[in-house]
């Protein structure tokens, strides 16, 4: 049975007149009623009875610990300066020791495939180009074409809502999504950085040491500029597409450096892919606009809004 | 200046502008208003938490943190519930964080139960008739959920809109709460009765 409601008994607004909550309007119509109303003085008693037994637990019978004021203010002051610190990091020291901090906490953040997966295709690279030796030109013929597009494909699936379940959570901070992309920018990077750097390295050691600056300046800049274009791209449409992108985009790269192309025309074309993909000036100068753009269009991005998703 | 602005359109009365000026520093950063807000609501808030963790140090360090929360979340403060429930509703959060399992979950509670003479005529009478004492064991007994709903009502004078915050739950769940909690109080005493 539940309380019974009717217009009659005031029951409902029996607990808020006995805590006294209850308006001057209600509370009177309620005094009112219980004057001719046996049935709801019982009810009234009941709840004070209730009221009386709650007695033990109110603020003025708990006694209040000495000194809880003062850890109070303490506890609160800390949290004061904790949060000073954070908006204005005293010195440079604390800075990149925040800023480094931050940067190594986005990498739980990221997909976890992107580790194992760069990492894999990073040795393949490797080990290609050990077989294949120098007989073809340059070593690491192998090594130059995989090493951006493992970058790239990590750098797509950085950031959004369909790579970061906890993007929700991230955006609620006062942390802007800017530094949140570029932290993890940075930690993919980096660990493609490594291990193609470390690839190369093994490369100068079979191959002689005059090896390494070649080896090296074949992937460095098309990595830079596939990894910024892709990740332009992955902000600014999806994730699928910037590596579908980023697949055209390299397969095409590939068959202009093969030369394994029967297109005549094709030659001019492979020409100037060719001057793009280097580590040039002009190279690395692109790769950063196209960065900056990424950056700017960040916090524009439709977190959860719908997405073609290819 | 424009939350006050509201309330104060809104009708508020005097001590409500209070508070809402009080929220107003809070927000601004102010850490001296931590210590109005501790000297108003320092009690009710620690014997609140008391009767939800029962470890008097830990209780303490829940109310440090209430207040913690309170000064960095004063900005989400949208003058739309009072001061007083918004605190408890913090203070409820923390302790849960800190006990996960030991405080209640306001689960079970809304299912009705049978008392032994029926109605609520002589339920209402027996709970009159009891002894304080009797009253209080039987309050120490009934699941935590019951109790503190009883506990927010009489032991802190929440009103029903501000006990419905705290709990977050809908406004008429919280007096069905109410009278199941006391049906369930007077099934305690039977049963100590009977004993």
């Amino acid at each position: 049975m539940n309380p019974r409601t009717d217009d009659r008994h005031p029951l409902e607004l029996l607990p808020e007149y006995v805590n006294g909550r209850l308006g001057a309007q209600d509370a009177a119509a309620v005094r009112a009623h219980l004057d001719g109303c046996e049935e709801c003085r019982t009810e009234l008693g009941a709840w004070r009875a209730v009221s009386g037994a709650a007695e033990p637990f109110s603020p003025a019978s708990v006694s209040l610990p000495a000194g809880l004021a003062d850890r109070v203010s303490e506890a609160v002051a800390r949290e004061v300066a904790a949060a000073d610190t954070a908006r204005r990091p005293g010195g440079v020291v604390p800075r990149f020791r925040w800023l480094a901090g931050f940067v190594a906490a986005q990498a739980p953040l990221v997909r976890r495939e992107i580790w194992p997966a760069s990492t894999v295709v990073m040795f393949i690279g490797a080990a290609v180009s050990l077989i294949a030796g120098s007989d073809r030109g340059v070593p690491g013929a192998a090594l130059s074409l995989l090493a951006p597009l493992a970058a790239a494909l990590g750098v797509a699936l950085i950031y959004g809502q369909e790579n970061d379940p906890g993007l929700e959570l991230a955006l609620a901070t006062p942390t802007s999504p800017r530094l949140v992309v570029v932290a993890r920018l940075v930690v993919v990077l980096a660990w493609d950085l490594t291990l193609a750097l470390a690839a190369s390295a093994v490369l100068a050691v079979t191959n002689g040491p005059a090896v390494f600056v070649p080896v090296v300046s074949a992937w460095l800049g098309p990595m830079l500029l596939l990894g910024c274009l892709v990740l332009l791209l992955s902000l600014f449409v999806h994730s699928s597409l910037a590596i579908a992108t980023a697949m055209v985009v390299w397969v095409v790269r590939a068959m202009a450096v093969s030369g394994e192309t029967h297109i005549r025309s094709f030659s001019a074309l492979a020409d100037a892919l060719n001057s793009v993909w280097q580590t040039s000036p002009a190279t690395l100068a692109l790769a950063l606009a196209l960065l900056v753009a990424a950056v700017l269009i960040a916090p524009y991005r439709e977190p959860f809004g719908s997405r073609p998703s290819i | 200046m424009a939350l006050v602005t509201t309330l104060v359109r809104r009708g508020m009365s005097h001590d409500e502008r209070g508070e809402a000026e009080l929220v107003l520093r809070l927000a601004r950063g102010d850490a001296e208003s931590v210590t109005e807000l501790y000297s108003r609501f320092g009690r009710p808030l620690h014997a609140y938490v008391r009767s939800l963790v029962r470890d008097a140090g830990l209780a303490e360090e829940v109310v440090q943190d209430t207040f913690v929360a309170a000064w960095r979340g004063a900005a989400r403060f949208e003058g739309r519930s009072s001061l007083a429930s918004w605190l408890f509703g913090i203070a409820r959060r923390q302790a849960r964080d800190r006990m996960r399992r030991a405080v209640p979950e306001t689960e079970p509670v809304d299912g009705l139960i049978d008392v032994a003479g029926g109605g609520l005529g002589p339920e209402a009478a027996a709970l009159a008739s009891a002894s304080r004492a009797e009253l209080a064991e039987a309050l120490d007994r009934i699941p935590a959920a019951d109790r503190e709903v009883l506990l927010l009502a009489f032991a802190y004078e929440l009103s029903g809109p501000e006990m419905a915050e705290v709990l977050a739950i809908p406004a008429g769940t919280v007096k069905s709460r109410l009278f199941n909690a006391r049906r369930r109080l007077r099934a305690q005493l039977v049963e100590e009765e009977l004993r």
